[in-house]
């Protein structure tokens, strides 16, 4: 299974969905004729998508940058906790909970707090986001390392297998999944933190960019910000999906009836 | 000692403190004593409960029995050892391995080289049907042809030892005719010992060449039988008066429709 039989495979149908959503929406703005600054009409939105693009990609790299900064730090501290959990009971007990309750806590909430301590550059903008995407990765790795069919560490046990031998071949490729489904909530969340970290305070990326357009009330360069960092959120996760489909190809979604 | 003994089990119990599976009382074996000789075919039967798995466990080392004594072959049983393979009540095959990847498992456990296993695992394939199925993935195949597969896997490493926990209790009826007589020819062939946990009477009388009763919990050995007919068996024994004659006495033994205690 490879990237490229992959990319042939792609379901171009949704595609379908976005043109008719477009569709609809230039319909409603020629119908209403909604002033620009509530609801500019797609070909205005497409316009200023074209027109200030040099601008848009700029103030965008700057945010994925951040985000993605804040994701790998995530993945490299949060996988080895992942791992901490199953295997020491002091972390099991002590800060698996303590992550499990905090999960619902809402981190966008700490931005301010993260201004304060680290600046209005970058940095407090890879914090948020690594904050974010920090759960979802930890909590992920250690359930999908924890959830597994007894009687598969059984036959490895009941060969004296040790237990390196029981991870590597049992319940690291057991967690994968699990592992994935974690990478793909944490790079979600991660762009999400870079972006409200912008709100909080920013000198540069597409939040600032955003909310720059929005008070001088040019509502066309808003959409065509969201427009495009909404594409490249979902370029991001299907990237990350498409890894999950070269490094495990053999786990299929939906169960088999 | 004698070296014709497979299995030498001398009152042996196993009591667990509170939690048992899924079971909230204790559950328990109590003084098992019997033995299962070298290269025989041993089916144990007995109502529902902890006790048949708890036994096979005990004698795979995976579990240490509370008092008595398991030796396998001369050797006191500590903890697991790897002369034995084991077969599961359902088929427990890694899905990201594929059915040959799979077989070889015990291979890469015990650090042995893998090119001298390479016709041993063809062998078993072809015994059981499933050479062409070598390069799918379990999803691929059907209940019956992955736990065939389990049972490559429990022989690729030539254990003396087979060990079967109601192996065929997932399957329907037909499949599970099938595996009886494939199990049948496999044993002939490969001439191990084989100990066989079942609710089904007339599949340990088929397959066996003795049968254990154990009573309801706490579990204990009821009565021993002898099988008595010749092999090689076909499934026309099975509608023999004989056979279902000696099906009727262990069912007896276990008691009609009783419900375990």
């Amino acid at each position: 299974m490879n990237a490229k039989n992959l990319i042939k495979r792609i379901n171009y149908k949704p595609l379908i969905t976005i043109a008719f959503i477009l569709i609809l929406w230039q319909s409603i703005t020629l119908i209403f004729q909604f002033p620009a600054y509530l609801l500019p009409s797609v070909i205005e939105v497409f316009k200023d998508i074209f027109k200030y693009y040099q601008v848009i990609v700029r103030e965008l790299s700057v945010t994925i940058y951040e985000a993605l900064v804040g994701y790998g730090i995530s993945i490299l501290v949060g996988l080895p906790l992942g791992v901490s959990i199953v295997y020491s009971k002091f972390s099991k007990e002590y800060i698996m909970p303590i992550l499990v309750m905090t999960n619902s806590v809402p981190k966008s909430a700490l931005a301010p707090l993260f201004l304060l301590w680290a600046g209005y550059g970058p940095t407090s903008k890879i914090l948020i986001s690594l904050l974010m995407a920090f759960f979802p990765i930890v909590i992920n790795t250690a359930v999908g390392l924890y959830r597994i069919d007894e009687n598969k560490v059984n036959l490895v046990k009941a060969l004296k297998g040790n237990q390196y031998q029981i991870f590597t071949k049992v319940r690291l490729p057991n967690a994968l999944p699990s592992i994935f489904a974690g990478f793909k909530l944490a790079i979600t969340l991660a762009l999400i933190g870079a972006v409200v970290g912008e709100f909080v305070g920013a000198s540069k990326g597409i939040g600032v960019l955003i909310l720059s357009a929005s008070t001088e009330i040019r509502t066309g360069i808003v959409f065509a910000c969201i427009i495009v960092l909404s594409v490249v959120g979902v370029a991001l996760f299907y990237g990350v999906e498409l890894a999950q489909k070269l490094i495990i190809p053999w786990y299929k979604e939906e169960e088999k009836t | 000692m004698n070296d014709n003994i497979a299995i030498k089990m001398t009152n042996v119990s196993k009591t667990y403190p509170s939690d048992c599976e899924d079971r909230e009382s204790i559950c328990a074996v109590e003084n098992i004593t019997f033995d299962v000789l070298n290269e025989e075919f041993v089916s144990v039967v007995g109502p529902s409960g902890c006790g048949k798995s708890t036994l096979l466990n005990m004698i795979t080392g995976l579990l240490l029995p509370t008092s008595g004594e398991i030796s396998v072959y001369g050797e006191r049983v500590k903890g697991p050892y790897r002369d034995n393979g084991m077969v599961f009540q359902y088929p427990v095959l890694l899905e990201w391995r594929n059915i040959f990847d799979n077989i070889m498992l015990p291979i890469e456990i015990l650090k042995l080289k893998k090119e001298d296993y390479k016709s041993q695992a063809d062998d078993l394939l072809d015994l059981t049907n499933l050479s062409g199925f070598k390069d799918r993935f379990p999803g691929e195949l059907s209940g019956g042809m992955q736990q065939r597969a389990c049972i490559c896997r429990a022989l690729i490493h030539d254990p003396k030892l087979l060990i079967m926990d109601e192996p065929f209790g997932s399957l329907d009826a037909m499949t599970r005719e099938e595996m009886n007589i494939a199990l049948l020819d496999l044993w002939a062939e490969k001439k191990k010992t084989i100990i066989f946990v079942t609710h089904s009477i007339p599949e340990s009388v088929f397959l066996s060449d003795r049968v254990v009763v154990l009573t309801g919990r706490p579990s204990k050995v009821d009565t021993i039988f002898e099988i008595p007919f010749d092999r090689p068996r076909n499934i026309d024994l099975l509608f023999t008066e004989p056979f279902r004659d000696l099906q009727a006495e262990i069912r007896r033994k276990i008691g009609f429709g009783k419900m375990d205690v």
